[in-house]
């Protein structure tokens, strides 16, 4: 077993005591795997994320980093990708994937010319070198979330975060999207957590899979929990698995049929 | 190409720096006594070599005691009004905001109406009180925005509205209860802001202040990028936003108390100058912040010397400063817009 990055321990979170949005989650995470984390809209993937970095507090429970409880201070360690937004201040390109050098900086420091190479070298392995001297605010949803994408690598992270990267872009560049990210996890050996909404990205490019429902969940190899009956479970989906082959390898996927409908149930 | 983008920086800086000195030499020149090009530097010479001439005696006297401290005293505000604009605009994540956005400058009206009510001869008490207002407000908008544990820039604008408000009403009933021959006229003239009479001990009870803010916002430059992204990038990249904000403010309102203290309530600098320097230079706060000093300053000494010059008796400069700044503004943006 590889070395193990990220650990979630007893992880709970409620806002009141009556409804718990998490209730003991455990899991654990090694070098160069991705979890990808599902559930309904509203089942609180977003507020996982943000209580595994310690942007909200965990109720009870703890997430460690290399061992260490994920503190402020340990956050230069972790690159987290929020949803792609707008800021009321449009920086270019270049500049905001500085800023993702900056934070953890002192403060009468200038970047310095080490920091500006790397921001060079993030922009060619995302592909977006053509960008940087755009304002960010007249950039595409897709490219806006690989400029933030960018702005967490730069910083070369032990765990990255993030939250629902693909929802912006069309497909050929999901699929782009995800290879890059595979590829820089596998290299670098680092650890990734991917909240997302499409099983079929997930099953494809993901190791680990954090099936999240109203008040149960389940972790494990994708390939073991991710099927026609957890889908029907946690998203009240019919589906059906299908495999396909391409050049001697197999591709599974699900085709989603219809809603399970409550008389059903 | 990030070479070029710095050269351009650079001769930016400069040509404004050489702006700033023709606007200084230009405004000590005119006045109602009006000085050539070749006296000022001779009594500048004078003054450096130790040397003496009595034919340039009265222009001595009215270039080094009356208009060189009025023209450093418009610069430090101008300068002190834009930077603090443009950290807070930053902090607050809207180009909207000014320097009185948390109440700063009622805070210091009411504490010169106060002064000016009770202290009438007493200067420093009338430069003191105000700064001390100033800080007050401050203090009362930590305390009502609840300190810790929800200080979000809604509730800090809401808890500053508040405070701005009080302290208004207060005004208002000091100068409701002041002499209506003597001391409301100053009171009304001190809120419309004025560099007339202007010494160096102004410039003395200001200049800490103001030094320590400049200092503190310019260290924070680059965290105020990534504040100025929301709470929640500026904690994930390594900024504690809660922490952070409040030290900008801070800083902020230490500049900003002690510009209003020496010079009265200055309006619509602390808003137009950093806008027009975002639409220059960007909205990078590393040169931002510098910029806005730099052009802060050359448009309050150019309107000081406005509001001297145009007629007889002096225009208060709060009236001029948005009456020049309103239109000039108005130009700049319809510009950007057509060029976009």
């Amino acid at each position: 077993m590889s070395n193990i990055i990220l650990e979630i321990k007893d992880g709970s979170f409620y806002y009141s005591k009556e409804k718990f949005i998490f209730d003991h989650i455990n899991f654990e995470l090694g070098e160069g795997e991705i979890m990808a984390v599902m559930g309904k809209n509203g089942i609180g993937k977003t507020t996982l994320l943000k209580c595994i970095i310690g942007l909200l507090q965990w109720t009870d429970g703890y997430s460690a980093i290399n061992g260490k409880i994920i503190d402020f201070k340990s956050l230069n360690q972790v690159g987290y990708v929020p949803q792609a937004h707008k800021t009321s201040f449009s920086y270019t390109v270049f500049e905001m994937i500085l800023f993702g050098k900056i934070g953890h900086n002192s403060y009468f420091a200038n970047p310095k010319t080490q920091d500006y190479e790397e921001v060079e070298k993030v922009l060619v392995r995302m592909g977006i070198s053509e960008l940087r001297n755009k304002p960010c605010n007249e950039l595409s949803g897709g490219q806006l979330q690989l400029v933030f994408i960018a702005r967490a690598l730069v910083n070369s992270p032990k765990l990255l975060i993030l939250d629902e990267p693909e929802s912006h872009l069309d497909f050929r560049n999901q699929l782009r999207l995800m290879k890059i990210i595979k590829e820089y996890v596998s290299e670098y050996k680092i650890s990734c957590i991917i909240n997302t909404h499409y099983p079929n990205y997930a099953i494809l490019f993901a190791d680990k899979c954090l099936l999240l429902g109203d008040d149960y969940y389940q972790v494990g190899e994708i390939t073991e929990i991710l099927n026609e009956k957890s889908i029907s479970e946690y998203f009240s989906v019919i589906s059906k698995k299908i495999v396909a082959s391409y050049k001697e390898k197999d591709f599974t996927a699900f085709v989603f049929i219809d809603e399970v409908s409550d008389l059903t149930v | 190409m990030l070479k070029s983008g710095k050269h351009s920086e650079k001769s930016v800086i400069l040509s404004l720096i050489g702006l700033l000195l023709c606007v200084c030499i230009f405004s000590m020149m005119l006045g109602k006594y009006s000085i050539q090009l070749g006296d000022i530097l001779t009594v500048f010479k004078n003054r450096v070599f130790n040397s003496y001439n009595e034919e340039l005696k009265v222009v001595d006297h009215i270039i080094i005691n009356i208009r060189l401290p009025r023209v450093i005293l418009a610069g430090i505000v101008g300068a002190g009004l834009s930077i603090s604009g443009s950290s807070l605009q930053g902090t607050f994540q809207n180009s909207l905001v000014s320097p009185d956005i948390l109440g700063v400058c009622s805070g210091a009206g009411l504490g010169a109406a106060l002064g000016i009510l009770f202290f009438d001869n007493n200067i420093v008490v009338i430069t003191v009180l105000p700064f001390l207002f100033g800080i007050l407000s401050i203090i009362l908008v930590f305390f009502l925005s609840g300190s810790k544990k929800k200080s979000d820039n809604m509730t800090l604008v809401l808890s500053g509205i508040i405070v701005s408000s009080i302290f208004n009403a207060l005004t208002s009933l000091v100068k409701y209860v002041a002499d209506t021959k003597d001391k409301l006229p100053t009171i009304t003239f001190w809120l419309m802001g004025s560099f007339s009479n202007t010494t160096y001990r102004e410039i003395l009870i200001s200049a800490l202040p103001i030094f320590i803010g400049l200092l503190g916002l310019l260290m924070f430059r680059w965290k105020l990028n990534l504040l100025s992204l929301g709470d929640e990038d500026a904690y994930t990249l390594g900024v504690n936003p809660k922490q952070t904000r409040w030290l900008i403010i801070l800083f902020s309102t230490l500049i900003t108390a002690a510009c209003v203290a020496v010079s009265g309530i200055v309006g619509w600098v602390g808003l137009v100058i950093p806008h027009i320097c975002r639409k220059i230079i960007g909205n990078n706060h590393d040169k931002l912040l510098f910029i806005s000093c730099l052009v802060g300053a050359i448009f309050m000494i150019v309107v000081d010397t406005i509001a001297r010059n145009i007629v007889t008796s002096e225009i208060p400069i709060g009236i001029l400063t948005a009456l020049i700044g309103a239109p000039f503004f108005a130009i700049i943006y319809r510009r950007s817009r057509g060029g976009e």
